[in-house]
C-alpha cells in the first residue's frame, strides 16, 4: 500500500465530484447539442476514474520508505508569508511589504548578525522599487504614506 | 528558391535592432538561468511572460525561445566547472566534462561544448526550415474533427511519455483541461464556476498558473533541501579552442549528437533530456575506447551537447506547424504566441510569415551570439555561482510577485500564483508532474471548441471522428496509447516507469 497515492487519488476523486455535480448544474446538454456543461462533465468523469485507477495501482504497491521531513515548517511560513503580501500591499505600499517579506525569508535561510538581513531588506526592496517602478514603470500600489 | 527567399525574409525580421536586443536578451538570462542550478529554463520562461505582454508578438517569442536554447549552454558551463549541472538537460555532461576540467582542460571541454552546441543549434534551425513547412502545408487541409484528434494525440503523447506513472498524468492533463474551463464558455458565453467571483469568470491565465507551478514550487522544493554552498573548482582557463585532434574525435560525436537530438526533439513529451543520455550511450559503445568514458572523454561532452541543442530545435516544429507544443517550455511560447493574439499552427507561417520566419532565422542569430558571447563570459557566470540561496531565493518571489502583479494591476492575481504554488509544491511531493497539467490548460479551450464544434456540425453524430481519414488515425494511435498503461497494470506487469539514465550509465 502506498499511503502517499492512496490520498492523493482520493482528492482527485473528491474534487472530480464535485466538479461533475457543479457541471450538471449547467447545461450539459447531449452529443446532439453539446451545453457549456457538456466538456467539464465528462472531463470530471474520466478524471474519477483515472483516481481511481490510481487508487487501485496504490493498493499494490509496495509502502514507499519512510521520508524525512526537513523544514517543512519553512515551506509552510514562506508560503503563509506570500499569501498575506498581497493584502497588505494596498493598505502599506510596496516598499515596507517587501522589505518586510524580504526580512523574513532571508531570516529563515540564515541566522548571521540581527542586522544584516534588514540591511539587505532595505537594498533590495529600494533597488527593486526604483527598477519596476521608476524605470520600468509598473504600477506598484503606493499604500498610505505614499512609497 | 522559394525557400531562399523565406530564408532572407526571415533575416530581415530577426535582424531589426529591437528583434536583435530581444535575442541578445533572451540568450544572456537564457545562459545565466542554464547556471544557476535552482532556476530552472520553464521557471524563467514562466517569470518573463507578463513582461512581453508590453512588447510585440515577435520580440516576445524571440527573446523567450532564446531563454530555451540558451540555457542549454549555460547549463553545460557549470556542468563543466563545478560538476553541478544547471539544467537537467546537462546531467550526463558531468561525467566527462567535469573530469577534463579536473585534468586541466576544462578549456576543451566548454570550447567544444559551445562549438559542438553551435554546429548543432545551426543545424537543427536548416531542419526546421524544411520539415515545418511540409508539414504545415499538410495541416492545412485539416477540419475541426481532424484538430480535436490532433490536440487528442498531443496530450495522449506528452502524458504516456511522462517520466513517472502515467496514470498520475493522465489525472494532470485532466486537471488541467478542467482548469481551462473555467471562466466564460467559449461556444455560448455561459460562465462557468465562477461562484460569483470576478476573477474566476475571466479565468486562470497562464502566467499565474506556470509561475505558481513550477516557479515558486521549484523554489519551495529547494528551501526544503537547502542547496549548500560548493566550492568551485578553481581552474586557469585557457585554451578554449580545442586543438585538431580535439576537433577530430568530437566531429562525429558532433554530427550524430545533432540528428539524434532533433529528431527526438521532434517527438512530443520526448524534450532534450532523453536524447542527451542516448546519445552519451551510444558514443559510448560505438567507441574504440569505451573505457575512457566517465574519466574525461571529449566524445562524451560533444555528442550530448549537441544533442541537446539540437533538440531545443527540433521542439519548435510541432509547434510551429501543427499548434502542439510538444513540452513545456513551447507551451509557454504558444501562449506567449496567442497572448499576443497569433494562432500557432498551419496557417502561422501563412497569416504571419513574419513571426514564423522571424523567430526561425532568430534562432540563428542566437545561436551566433551564443558562442560569442558564452567563451569570453565564463568568469562571470562562475562568479554567479557564488550568489548564495538565501539571497537568490526571495528574489525569484519578489520577481514572481512584481511580474504576476505587473499583468493586471491586480494583487487577486498574486494570491492565484500563490495558491498554485501551493499546489505545484503538493504535487511534487505526491509524485505528481505539472508538465502535462500546464500543457492540457493551453490547449484546452481549442479542444473543447474542436469538439463541440465537430459535434454540433454532425449533428451530434460521433462517427464523423472515426470517418475523416486524418482524424481517424489520429484518434486510433491516442486510444492505443491510452489503453496500453490500463492494460499493463491491469495484467498485473510492473509499472515500466523509465529508468533511462541507470540503464546506460
Amino acid at each position: 500500500m502506498k499511503v502517499k497515492d492512496l490520498g492523493s487519488s482520493l482528492c482527485l476523486m473528491v474534487i472530480g465530484l464535485l466538479i461533475a455535480w457543479q457541471a450538471q448544474k449547467l447545461t450539459v446538454g447531449d452529443y446532439h447539442a453539446p451545453g457549456p456543461g457538456f466538456f467539464p462533465f465528462y472531463l470530471s468523469i474520466l478524471l474519477i476514474i483515472t483516481g481511481a485507477a490510481i487508487f487501485i495501482q496504490g493498493l499494490r504497491e509496495k509502502p514507499e520508505e519512510e521520508e524525512a521531513a526537513p523544514r517543512k515548517m519553512r515551506v509552510a511560513i514562506t508560503l503563509a508569508a506570500i499569501f498575506i503580501y498581497p493584502f497588505l500591499l494596498e493598505p502599506l505600499g510596496y516598499i515596507p511589504t517587501t522589505f518586510l517579506l524580504m526580512v523574513l525569508c532571508i531570516r529563515l535561510m540564515l541566522k548571521k548578525a540581527w542586522w544584516f538581513a534588514p540591511a539587505v531588506s532595505i537594498a533590495i526592496s529600494l533597488f527593486s522599487y526604483i527598477i519596476f517602478k521608476v524605470w520600468l514603470q509598473v504600477l506598484l500600489p503606493t499604500g498610505l504614506m505614499g512609497f | 528558391m522559394e525557400m531562399l527567399h523565406n530564408v532572407i525574409y526571415g533575416f530581415s525580421v530577426s535582424l531589426q535592432p529591437a528583434n536583435l536586443f530581444a535575442c541578445f536578451i533572451g540568450v544572456l538570462l537564457g545562459t545565466a538561468v542554464g547556471v544557476l542550478p535552482g532556476l530552472g529554463t520553464v521557471a524563467a520562461m514562466s517569470l518573463l511572460l507578463p513582461i512581453t505582454f508590453k512588447m510585440g508578438a515577435v520580440p516576445s517569442v524571440i527573446m523567450l525561445a532564446g531563454i530555451y536554447y540558451g540555457a542549454q549552454y549555460g547549463g553545460s558551463t557549470t556542468s563543466i566547472l563545478v560538476n553541478i549541472p544547471g539544467e537537467s538537460t546537462s546531467v550526463i555532461t558531468c561525467l566527462d566534462g567535469y573530469q577534463m576540467a579536473r585534468q586541466g582542460k576544462a578549456g576543451a571541454a566548454l570550447g567544444i561544448s559551445a562549438f559542438g552546441s553551435f554546429i548543432a543549434g545551426t543545424l537543427s534551425v536548416v531542419g526546421i526550415m524544411l520539415l515545418a513547412p511540409t508539414l504545415g502545408k499538410l495541416a492545412v487541409k485539416f477540419d475541426a474533427p481532424d484538430y480535436a484528434g490532433l490536440f487528442i494525440l498531443g496530450l495522449t503523447l506528452v502524458t504516456y511519455l511522462a517520466s513517472g506513472s502515467r496514470l498520475k498524468a493522465l489525472a494532470m492533463a485532466l486537471i488541467g483541461l478542467l482548469l481551462g474551463t473555467v471562466g466564460l464558455d467559449p461556444v455560448a458565453g455561459t460562465p462557468r464556476f465562477s461562484f460569483g467571483s470576478i476573477t474566476l469568470l475571466g479565468g486562470f491565465e497562464l502566467p499565474a498558473i506556470a509561475m505558481g507551478l513550477f516557479g515558486m514550487s521549484e523554489v519551495l522544493m529547494n528551501l526544503e533541501t537547502e542547496l549548500e554552498q560548493r566550492d568551485i573548482f578553481e581552474t586557469k582557463l585557457k585554451g578554449l579552442l580545442p586543438n585538431r585532434e580535439e576537433w577530430r574525435a568530437s566531429l562525429a560525436p558532433i554530427g550524430r549528437g545533432t540528428v539524434l537530438g532533433f529528431f527526438a526533439g521532434i517527438l512530443p513529451g520526448c524534450g532534450a533530456i532523453v536524447p542527451t543520455f542516448l546519445s552519451y550511450a551510444l558514443e559510448k559503445r560505438i567507441s574504440k575506447t569505451p573505457e575512457r568514458f566517465g574519466h574525461g572523454a571529449i566524445e562524451g561532452v560533444a555528442g550530448p551537447e549537441a544533442a541537446n541543442n539540437a533538440a531545443s530545435g527540433g521542439t519548435m516544429i510541432p509547434l510551429l506547424a501543427l499548434g502542439i507544443p510538444p513540452n513545456t517550455t513551447m507551451a509557454l511560447l504558444m501562449g506567449a504566441l496567442m497572448i499576443h493574439g497569433l494562432r500557432p499552427g498551419p496557417l502561422l507561417m501563412v497569416e504571419n510569415p513574419d513571426v514564423f520566419w522571424g523567430i526561425i532565422t532568430s534562432m540563428y542569430t542566437g545561436n551566433v551570439m551564443l558562442l560569442i558571447l558564452n567563451l569570453p563570459l565564463i568568469p562571470l557566470w562562475v562568479k554567479l555561482l557564488k550568489i548564495p540561496y538565501y539571497l537568490m531565493f526571495p528574489l525569484i518571489f519578489l520577481f514572481c510577485i512584481i511580474g504576476i502583479y505587473s499583468v493586471n494591476n491586480n494583487m487577486m492575481d498574486i494570491v492565484v500564483m500563490t495558491i498554485f504554488g501551493a499546489i505545484g509544491y503538493a504535487m511534487r511531493k505526491f509524485d505528481y508532474e505539472p508538465a502535462p497539467l500546464v500543457l492540457a490548460f493551453v490547449l484546452g479551450e481549442k479542444l473543447e471548441e474542436a469538439v463541440r464544434q465537430t459535434l454540433i456540425f454532425s449533428r451530434g453524430n460521433f462517427s464523423i471522428f472515426f470517418e475523416r481519414p486524418i482524424g481517424a488515425t489520429l484518434l486510433a494511435a491516442s486510444a492505443i496509447m491510452i489503453v496500453y498503461p490500463f492494460l499493463s497494470s491491469w495484467m498485473g506487469k510492473k509499472s515500466r516507469d523509465k529508468q533511462v539514465p541507470e540503464e546506460i550509465l
